[in-house]
């Protein structure tokens, strides 16, 4: 009797023991994954599947308590549901990350294209601003090439002048090419009355020509030389030839000639054309003569 | 499969005899999921692949013997399966993210690089 009793109660305590026996392997690890899930970024990002994960670990809850026969299948599933949602939730961290840097980079793609268009509309505007100069420094040339044309056209004319007026003054002057320029000599006894420094009205006529001719390139610098025969005094020469050569210089400049361009001075018997010693040499060497200066400055403008 | 079952269910024509269809389909569709989802691929993801298709074979085996207990055992091993077959899922799925996220990460520094 005692011993029945004592096996009810040992059965009876077994019963009991099973009843309220320690959790399964499979549930520790089933709330341990889900307290591991919730307290992780799941709650905020997947909340449904962490739900479905306290669900499922509820039922292998309720399944331990009455000790279904499924409890640990059950403790097992919520196991994988937990762990399910934390890698739902780490997925959601990398779709994240991803959109963000996607983002990120399309930002970075418009502004590269925005200063990539920037950079292009620069270096068009310099392009044209580069080829406007072009066209400028070239329009510049053309102008450069204009006048210099222009410059040798008008030495070219007062060139052809010049010889016409060499044609024309060679019917009654000398006209010689020399190195200091294109002389004029006008006979003394043209021009003037013995020891007089006044023009003959002849010697006016005959300067108007010369005069006419001269206008027609009054560039040129213009040095008019009076000289003597080596008869009388030197003093007096030299006057009596500044006289003169100033005559001719007044003459020309109220002609129109420009009078800066025009020197006179008297040079006495010196540089003799011809013989003094006879009659017709000192006649030649009685003289006024007209320099033309090379045209020096014309071309060079 | 199914309607072999089915076929089975009716012949038993017993409740508790009737094989765990949903419970297989619902394994099923996991497994191959996860199998789509280049599981095989993904260590983590592989083990529960494994085990899925272990439970799965284990399930169909005890189902084949016919009997209760057999079945809810099957039934109860085929929520296993089902429960390692969607994990194994998400975690292909999420080596996959992982992957585009550090691919986009790279892109953009890379961008940066060349652009500056």
């Amino acid at each position: 009797m005692t011993n029945r009793i004592l096996i009810a109660g040992v059965l009876a305590t077994l019963g009991f023991a099973a009843c309220a026996s320690s959790p399964s392997r499979e549930l520790l690890d089933a709330r341990s994954a889900y307290a591991h899930a919730s307290a992780g970024p799941a709650a905020q990002a997947v909340p449904a599947d962490l739900h479905i994960a306290r669900v499922s670990l509820d039922k292998a809850e309720d399944a331990f308590h009455s000790d279904a026969s499924n409890q640990r299948d059950l403790a097992y599933v919520a196991e994988r549901k937990a762990e399910l949602a934390e890698v739902l939730a780490d997925r959601a961290g990398h779709t994240e990350t991803q959109a963000d840097a996607e983002a990120r980079l399309g930002k970075a793609k418009d502004a590269n294209h925005l200063q990539t268009k920037e950079e292009l509309e620069r270096t068009k505007s310099n392009l044209a601003s580069s080829e406007q100069n072009a066209a400028n420094s070239e329009k510049r040339a053309d102008t450069a090439d204009t006048h210099a044309a222009e410059a040798d056209k008008r030495a070219a004319e007062s060139d052809r002048k010049m010889k016409a007026m060499q044609l024309e003054l060679a019917k009654w002057a000398a006209v010689k090419e020399e190195p200091r320029g294109v002389v004029i000599t006008l006979s003394g006894s043209v021009l003037f009355a013995s020891d007089k420094a006044a023009l003959l009205p002849e010697a006016k006529t005959r300067l108007g020509q010369v005069t006419a001719a001269l206008l027609e390139t009054k560039e040129r610098h213009l040095d008019v030389q009076g000289y003597t025969d080596s008869q009388g005094k030197d003093a007096y020469n030299v006057d009596l030839s500044q006289r003169r050569a100033d005559a001719v210089r007044m003459y020309l400049v109220s002609q129109g000639y420009p009078p800066d361009l025009i020197v006179a001075h008297g040079a006495g018997k010196s540089l003799p054309v011809a013989d003094n010693a006879t009659a017709e040499g000192r006649a030649n060497n009685r003289r006024v003569e007209i320099v033309i200066q090379p045209a020096s400055g014309v071309t060079m403008k | 499969m199914l309607a072999l079952f089915l076929g089975a269910a009716l012949l038993g024509g017993c409740a508790t005899t009737r094989p765990p269809t949903e419970k297989m389909e619902s394994s099923a569709a996991s497994i191959r999921g996860a199998e789509q989802a280049g599981a095989e691929n993904v260590p983590r993801a592989a083990l529960y692949l494994q085990l899925a298709n272990e439970q799965s074979a284990k399930a169909k085996t005890l189902i084949a013997s016919g009997g209760e207990d057999n079945m809810k055992a099957a039934a109860n091993l085929l929520m296993r399966a089902s429960a390692d077959g969607e994990l194994a899922i998400a975690l292909a799925d999420d080596d996959k993210a992982r992957l585009a996220a550090e691919q986009a990460v790279a892109d953009i520094q890379t961008f940066k690089q060349q652009t500056q």
